[in-house]
């Protein structure tokens, strides 16, 4: 094969670094295919993914614990008497007692464990309090775009690992902390010095002071779990990215007395004004890349491409000037469609205005 | 503040060898607000131009002055036939220009000497967009190429309207690359009205006069080839060897990105992070690096920069395009094309590019690369005035 421009032969050498060594001329994808099998150098592929191996596994019973009462080290027979029930010194009663311990081992039957935990599973999906819970959307992953309900209150791994069963979360919860944020009944979160961090809208939230979780907002958990927050009375409108199945509410300004109206407006781009990355495309292009799959087609949407705004019943589309302009928004809308779905060539968006009920 | 990136085509190569390899550098400005305009007109006023040459002048500096100037802008005029006079000192909307008369030979020479004159009693004022035009009907003695590249040394750059009913194309584009300016074809006289409407809305768009760009070179490391993307204007030929250069650039536009390719040897890579350049223009600057490497694998598996690529084709194209040279234009486009499959914006280059290359004429095509412009998105668009 020989340079399109000087015509000298290629070899190796200008395959590694994409140019022709003798006149610098770049080597185009296809070139560099088309030299690869002539030199008979194999595809670059990606790396090999190994899918976890899904075990049961019994309860790990801890060699110790402290008892909540007298803080006393329990172990040996004083954590038999514990795990049975309460604690040898100062009578505290454990609030979760584990029955059919062997004796000596301190390790839970194998067979009755896994009896214990297909039940435990089962009855802390009926546990989930909805009252003391608050809505979420879990935005990664194979479950993108379910809806989750998280305990208001002190929240770690071990609550995402209860309500997130795919395998494929295992190793990105695990990164949660045990204790990793609080979370109030108004959306406030406060990060409880977990070990990789908390982020609002890309940024870090940390120290004592509470940082507010809004609608159109997304909330990520030590790198890869990404929520965002939902809503059960309908009033938000909602949008799904369709190609990854991220979903979001958009905020919206309720109006007030003096008369102005109700209004919404979110830009679907991948930048905002300043430059930072929209949270939707965040947590697309998060997504995309934990599963593995390709995120290029996101570039197809323009950093500033278009927005959707309503103010009070008039709903308009704008899209930026020589911006590619979705197919799907109505011309002359006089009755609004309670949804709508914005084509792009490689992406589409579906925009539910008027919810008739949570989903979930 | 302005944002520089330089990348080369991959960020790794072998180590202990040389390397030859494309560079690209982008330059992005967050100026939304253009600049006032400073417009130097300077006009041939040869006996060519008598009759219907003389009337179209006058309706177009009266235009200029009735219907585009804003408050804070200026214009000042020179004519020149046999030699060169200033008609016009810098003035405001408000100006009243004597009538024009034409008469005498076309002396290019004398209307560069009497501009650079006119630019050197004016000053130089970074916060305003100062653009000299330059208009000629017929084919003039030369200019000396260093005379009309000192223009920018005053942040002006130069366009040139050819009326190519006499004029000749591609020595007015020349001139108007060495001033980093752009040329506009004016068939007949009628047409210069609208060519001076369009370089006086470009010249409203500007956000920053003609930067100067500072190169630092490594020692053994040269760059040569620096040439503005997409319009193909050859920056510096080189080689510029290690050691501080400074090159001027076209105006940067609102909105606008400027971007430039480069070719660049080096002698050894060490088996580190080499340091091969450092750019620096209006307060920004990037580091051009290569990482030195004795594993082929890595290399061979590191992913090319494929807008380096896409910028180096497009000013390929659009150089071929200037002299002539449709075919070699056409096969470098279809290689571009490749490109659709990975590069989102390919295809709006191989779309502009087809198109100015579909055109009639030199000067067509000339005018059509020099409105080929760069958001700051990446999208190669044709600017419309």
């Amino acid at each position: 094969m020989e340079c399109f421009d000087c015509g000298t032969t290629l070899s190796e050498r200008d395959l590694l670094v994409a140019c022709c060594q003798i006149c610098g001329d770049p080597l185009l994808p296809d070139d560099l295919d088309a030299l690869r099998a002539e030199l008979g150098i194999a595809e670059a592929k990606p790396p090999e993914i190994i899918n976890p191996i899904i075990e049961s596994k019994p309860l790990e019973i801890p060699d110790a614990v402290d008892c909540p009462g007298c803080f006393t080290p329990l172990m040996g027979i004083d954590l038999e008497a514990w795990n049975e029930g309460s604690c040898n010194y100062c009578s505290e009663i454990n609030p979760s007692p584990i029955s059919k311990i062997e004796s000596t081992s301190g390790k839970v039957d194998s067979e009755d464990s896994n009896l214990n935990t297909a039940t435990k599973d089962i009855d802390e999906e009926k546990m989930i309090d909805h009252q003391n819970s608050l809505p979420f959307i879990i935005n990664v992953g194979p479950s993108v775009g379910e809806i989750i309900h998280l305990p208001i209150g002190d929240i770690g791994r071990s609550n995402f690992h209860q309500i997130l069963k795919d395998s494929w979360y295992k190793d990105h919860i695990n990164r949660i902390s045990s204790e990793h944020i609080r979370l109030s009944e108004n959306y406030e979160i406060i990060d409880l010095g977990s070990t990789n961090k908390t982020y609002i809208d890309g940024l870090r939230i940390s120290g004592t002071k509470s940082a507010q979780l809004n609608f159109g907002s997304d909330l990520n958990l030590a790198g890869n779990i990404q929520i965002s927050r939902t809503d059960s009375s309908g009033s938000y409108p909602l949008i799904e990215h369709v190609e990854t199945g991220i979903k979001w509410h958009i905020p919206v300004f309720k109006g007030d007395d003096a008369g102005m109206p109700k209004s919404w407006s979110q830009h679907l781009g991948r930048l905002t004004e300043d430059d930072h990355s929209e949270s939707w495309y965040r947590m697309a292009d998060l997504h995309l890349r934990a599963m593995g799959l390709d995120e290029t087609f996101l570039s197809y949407i323009s950093r500033r491409h278009m927005i959707i705004s309503c103010e009070g019943d008039d709903i308009k589309l704008e899209v930026f000037e020589g911006k590619e302009t979705p197919v799907g928004f109505p011309e002359n809308p006089t009755i609004f469609p309670d949804d709508l779905t914005l084509s792009l060539k490689k992406n589409s968006f579906k925009i539910t205005i008027n919810q008739k009920s949570e989903s979930n | 503040m302005v944002s520089l990136t330089a990348n080369l085509i991959k960020p790794l190569a072998k180590c202990n060898q040389p390397l030859i390899s494309k560079g690209g550098l982008n330059i992005i400005g967050d100026n939304e607000n253009a600049l006032p305009l400073d417009l130097l007109l300077v006009i041939d006023m040869s006996g060519s131009m008598s009759g219907d040459g003389e009337r179209i002048v006058q309706q177009s500096v009266l235009f200029i002055l009735d219907k585009l100037m804003g408050p804070n802008d200026k214009m000042a005029i020179i004519t020149f036939s046999n030699g060169a006079n200033l008609h016009m000192n810098w003035g405001d909307k408000n100006s009243n220009p004597a009538a024009f008369s034409a008469g005498g030979g076309t002396n290019f020479g004398s209307a560069i000497n009497e501009t650079l004159s006119c630019l050197g009693a004016y000053g130089i004022d970074s916060s305003r967009a100062g653009t000299v035009l330059f208009l000629s009907d017929g084919q003039g003695q030369k200019a000396n190429d260093e005379n009309v590249r000192t223009i920018t040394e005053f942040g002006f750059t130069m366009h040139t309207i050819g009326v190519t009913s006499g004029a000749d194309p591609t020595h007015l584009n020349q001139m108007a690359e060495l001033a980093r300016g752009f040329y506009y074809d004016a068939p007949g006289f009628d047409d210069a009205l609208k060519a001076f409407s369009s370089i006086f809305n470009y010249g409203k768009t500007v956000a920053y006069a003609a930067p100067d760009l500072k190169i630092k070179i490594e020692d053994g490391v040269t760059i040569s080839d620096l040439v503005q993307s997409p319009q193909g204007v050859e920056i510096a030929k080189g080689p510029l060897n290690a050691g501080t250069h400074e090159v001027s650039l076209s105006h940067l536009v609102v909105g606008m990105r400027g971007d430039l390719t480069f070719r660049i040897n080096v002698d050894n890579v060490a088996c580190e992070d080499n340091l091969l350049a450092t750019f620096e223009c209006i307060g920004g600057s990037s580091e051009l690096r290569v990482k030195g490497t004795t594993d082929d694998t890595q290399i061979l598996n590191a992913s090319t920069n494929a807008d380096v690529t896409l910028m180096t084709k497009t000013g390929q194209a659009a150089q071929l395009l200037k002299t002539g040279d449709k075919a070699g234009a056409t096969r470098i486009i279809t290689q571009i094309k490749t490109l659709e499959k990975t590069h989102p914006q390919a295809s709006d280059v191989t779309k502009t590019l087809t198109d100015v290359s579909s055109m009639k004429n030199q000067g067509e095509i000339l005018e059509g690369l020099g409105k080929l412009q760069t958001d700051k998105e990446g999208k190669t668009i044709r600017r419309e005035d």
